[in-house]
């Protein structure tokens, strides 16, 4: 439905979005996920209106809307401070979309009651703005983005203001209502947590490009860049190349001439340098060397930082790199294993099935 | 508690008897102005500062002024004009600047100080030039002009503050709604915008409303705006109508501030008051705007004069039978009216200078020749008075009166016998004499009681009477020209120079003030009528001057204003004791008198250099 052919916007000398290729479906949740300056703002006001592209096309259901003004496109915002009228109420505020389109007085009325009634604020309706809380605010917002039935719903980070319960809560009530309304969403944010949360689909962006675009699940799982790797999840990287393949496994041999095991296809020749990237609940500690079908690099703990559900190890191995190992605290409840101490050398272990190689 | 505060407050000043006399020495200064202001409006007396008991009768006089009421509407529309047109720029201004990327922004920020700290009389010269080059004559169009220019960079200073305050991403989430940049303009923008407007449009509306310094630079006759009006009044006739004015004028704005503190109480008093304020506001203009178009659909003669040169009811009549305005506007002296009229397009029909000032007029071509076929009339002239050596062609003036310079004192403060102009050397009425301020005048007497002649241009001569005048100087109450019998019937002064029309009329009523020639003998004057080239409306000016000309309407002049008129008929009508008068009619027995004023040619520049370092000595 919505096509984005590649599109660049550059300010000077500066690129801020470089080549972006993206097509997003009818009733999607897309979400555009990077850290801040990766241009991923640019590209939802690209898409909202509010920016022109240097080079490139957008198109919304066929239509070419590249030079189309934000008043005139079908796509409707929530802004990451809500944007509201400070001198509207409430009711003004939601209204206004329909005000502007001329909307008859009595639809307008029972259209907003009923967006307001969906974003759960029924009764508020003459209530200032300033009298209201950030989530009630965050609300309003949605209600006035929503009530022209937009084809697409554009979202600028719109928790990062609240409190991290509220914030979560309303993760859920935004993919309840994007289910509801079946309206398209694009939903830009930093915070890899909401993005795996509630999208269908996930662009990563870094530095004005998109390096990957996938689900959820599938990101997590195999990551197509470093970059990537890192930003979604965390992931301890090896550098190394590959030793030797086989049909069904391959060794990769670390920079520090340890040789580990990966079950599975190369699809790469042996030479070629790849990075070998394990994420910290992959890993084990142990204080039994590697089993036959276990790799293993030994080490010292250097730090604990309890995180509640998890322990997080830095574990400094014996060629000088950093690991991090997150330990499930069940396990400590239970009593399943004994307590760690620091200073202890232990083994970091890690199933053969395990890791990603990336092909950097 | 009281205590507590006054400790609080105390900054080692003791316990508040200073910081109370203090407060007191502020309120005395803000108040004791005022207060005495508004308990003279309730003076009976005619004089400004003299207590004769209770009386509304200047209210009464100065609500039935017609010209006071005119220069009120005059300065509200200008005011009224140039607050909305500067708020309109003013918004836009600071629109663009705030919002706007552009070339030269900084600049065109800096530059929107430049009216602000610049000295207003810049300003008015600057723009009376600038009208004069772009040959506007001046009126209602220059002075709302002017008003705008010096009013809009604070409108849009005080609503570029508040632009900077502005979120910039409300206009866009309009946008995003569906509304039109111009809608969201009107939606978004403008309302947390209005507070900021509105009090800039107050603010340039005051401003506006009592500004003198470019109103004066700009307007022309006919446009007087109240301050105008209020000044003339200072220098042409200072009455307690001055006092009954500011009486109004506070008692206005009191309304205004009630009004305003009323509705700031709560949101529906505001409402209501808006509603209110903008229903009147918009009755008043259109009532304005109507009166306005109403008259000038009405031909105007403007006349350019002395005070108390034409008589009300001559042109009151004038105007009902043509259905012609006059309006007359005033000067101080010939000096100042070659000034005004030599500028670009001043909108002035006819002036009255005196004789000599057309030997001047002409050569720089400010006036228009006459044709005396237009001028019926001319017939009732006195010959003698029509081809005076200052033009002996007579195509440019047409003779209006003629008089004479003599000395007036009052009797009660000066018994001895008089017979010399050296009354006003006389060490003994040190601070109470009066000259006149004209340049002329003076030089003419001080020559003339030396035993030299003005007209000799002999620069030995004129160093000796520069100081004999220097040394007469710290005498003097002041040089004035038009206050004369203000300032006698006041007892400020004792003596003073005086003609002989002014001094009669106030000898009529009040005879202990004595009017004669000095033993030296005076200065003859001719005045005259003269049409100037610019003129806007020269059948007007025909008619005028042609109406004056017939003998009845010039002996009920003649009796109005108390200056001979050379023309015959219209002396044998008047009542024997005026018509022998000699005071109003002296008897010219050679008629080279008349002229002793001539151009002085390069001398006067040699005259007026030594009459500057006198009045600024």
């Amino acid at each position: 439905m919505l096509e984005i052919q590649g599109v660049s916007k550059q300010y000077g000398s500066a690129v801020v979005v470089r080549q972006v290729r993206l097509q997003v479906g009818q009733g999607e949740f897309f979400c555009i996920l990077g850290p801040s300056g990766c241009g991923k703002t640019t590209l939802l006001r690209l898409i909202a209106g509010f920016e022109r592209p240097t080079e490139g096309r957008i198109l919304l259901d066929g239509v070419d809307i590249t030079h189309t003004p934000p008043y005139r496109r079908d796509v409707n915002t929530v802004f990451q401070n809500y944007a509201l009228f400070p001198h509207c109420t409430v009711f003004g505020n939601v209204a206004y979309g329909l005000q502007v389109r001329r909307r008859p007085a009595g639809e307008i009325r029972e259209r907003v009651d009923q967006a307001l009634e969906t974003v759960g604020l029924a009764g508020l309706a003459d209530r200032m703005p300033a009298q209201l809380s950030g989530g009630q605010q965050q609300r309003v917002a949605l209600a006035r983005a929503l009530i022209n039935r937009p084809r697409i719903l554009l979202l600028d980070e719109p928790l990062s203001a609240l409190d991290k319960k509220i914030g979560e809560q309303m993760r859920y009530e935004l993919a309840d209502l994007q289910a509801k309304t079946g309206i398209t969403f694009i939903y830009v944010t930093h915070n890899q947590v909401e993005a795996m949360s509630m999208a269908g689909r996930v662009a990563v962006m870094n530095r004005g490009s998109v390096e990957q675009c996938a689900p959820p699940a599938e990101l997590y799982r195999s990551p197509a860049t470093r970059f990537t790797a890192d930003f979604v999840g965390s992931m301890n990287f090896f550098d190394g190349r590959i030793a030797e393949a086989g049909p069904d496994s391959f060794g990769i041999l670390l920079a520090d001439q340890t040789l580990v095991h990966r079950r599975g296809e190369a699809g790469a020749r042996p030479g070629d340098p790849v990075v070998f990237g394990l994420r910290p609940e992959q890993l084990k500690v142990s204080l039994l060397e590697p089993r036959d079908f276990e790799n293993g690099l030994f080490g010292r703990i250097e730090r604990q930082v309890f995180v509640g559900d998890a322990t997080l190890l830095r574990i400094r191995l014996s060629n000088g790199s950093p690991v991090e190992v997150r330990v499930p605290n069940y396990l400590v409840l239970e009593n399943r294993v004994m307590a760690l101490e620091p200073d202890e050398e232990v083994w970091v272990v890690w199933s053969q099935g395990s890791g990603v190689v990336l092909h950097d | 508690m009281a205590g507590q505060l006054s400790r609080r407050n105390d900054l080692g000043l003791g316990q508040g008897a200073f910081l109370r006399y203090s407060t007191g020495l502020c309120l005395f200064f803000l108040v004791a102005p005022l207060v005495v202001l508004v308990v003279y409006s309730f003076n009976g007396s005619s004089q400004v500062t003299v207590w004769e008991g209770f009386s509304l009768k200047w209210f009464a006089a100065t609500i039935s002024d017609r010209e006071l009421w005119i220069a009120i509407r005059n300065s509200m529309i200008v005011a009224g004009l140039s607050a909305l047109i500067s708020t309109a720029l003013g918004t836009l201004t600071a629109l663009s600047l705030g919002r706007y990327v552009f070339r030269g922004r900084r600049i065109l920020a800096g530059l929107l100080y430049v009216p602000v700290v610049l000295p207003e009389i810049i300003l008015g010269i600057a723009l009376l030039v600038l009208f004069v080059l772009l040959d506007i004559q001046r009126g209602f169009l220059t002075v709302v002009c002017g008003h705008v220019t010096f009013s809009f960079p604070f409108v849009g200073l005080m609503i570029l503050a508040r632009v900077q305050t502005l979120d910039r991403t409300q206009e866009e989430a309009s946008l995003d709604l569906g509304a039109s940049p111009w809608r969201t303009f009107r939606r978004v923008i403008l309302p947390p915008l209005t507070p900021a407007l509105l009090s800039a449009m107050l603010f340039a509306f005051t401003i506006s409303l009592d500004d003198f310094v470019v109103t004066f630079f700009t307007t022309g006759p006919g446009v007087t705006t109240l301050p105008l009006k209020v000044y003339s009044l200072v220098k042409f006739g200072l009455t307690p109508a001055i006092n009954v004015i500011s009486t109004l004028m506070i008692a206005f704005t009191l309304v205004v501030l009630l009004a305003v503190n009323w509705m700031q109480e709560d949101g529906t008093r505001q409402r209501l008051g808006m509603r209110l304020g903008g229903g009147l506001a918009a009755a008043l203009v259109l009532l304005l705007v109507m009166s306005v178009l109403g008259e000038r659909r009405q031909s105007r003669l403007v006349v350019a004069t002395w005070p108390n040169y034409f008589d009300q009811g001559v042109l009151d009549e004038f105007e009902a039978r043509t259905g012609i305005h006059v309006i007359l506007s005033y000067f101080n002296d010939n000096e100042e009216m070659l000034a005004k009229t030599s500028f670009g397009k001043p909108g002035i029909d006819l002036v009255t200078p005196a004789g000599f000032m057309i030997e001047i007029m002409g050569k720089q071509g400010l006036l228009s020749p006459l044709d005396p076929d237009r001028l019926p009339n001319l017939r009732y002239l006195d010959e003698r008075f029509r081809r005076l050596p200052f033009d002996p062609t007579g195509r440019y003036y047409v003779p209006y009166t003629y008089g004479f310079t003599g000395l007036f004192y009052d009797s009660t403060k000066v018994t001895e016998p008089v017979d010399s102009w050296r009354l006003l050397w006389d060490e003994r009425y040190r601070g109470r004499l009066l000259m006149f301020d004209d340049m002329l005048e003076n030089f003419d007497l001080a020559h003339r009681l030396l035993g030299f002649r003005l007209v000799d241009r002999d620069t030995a001569h004129l160093d000796a009477a520069f100081a004999l005048l220097q040394q007469q100087r710290p005498l003097l109450r002041k040089h004035e020209s038009n206050l004369v019998n203000e300032m006698l019937l006041g007892g400020e002064v004792v003596a003073a120079q005086n003609w002989n029309g002014n001094a009669m009329r106030l000898n009529r009523k009040h005879p202990q003030f004595k009017f004669l020639i000095p033993k030296e003998g005076t200065l003859l004057f001719v005045d005259t009528l003269c049409l100037l080239q610019t003129a806007p409306n020269p059948a007007a000016a025909y008619a005028f001057v042609n109406y004056l000309l017939e003998p009845a309407n010039a002996q009920r002049n003649m009796q109005g204003i108390l200056y001979a008129m050379p023309n015959p008929e219209a002396r044998r009508r008047m009542p024997p004791e005026l018509r022998d008068d000699t005071t109003l009619f002296p008897p010219i027995t050679d008629m080279s008198q008349l002229s002793v004023m001539a151009d002085l040619g390069p001398f006067l520049q040699e005259v007026r250099k030594r009459w500057i370092r006198l009045k600024t000595e």
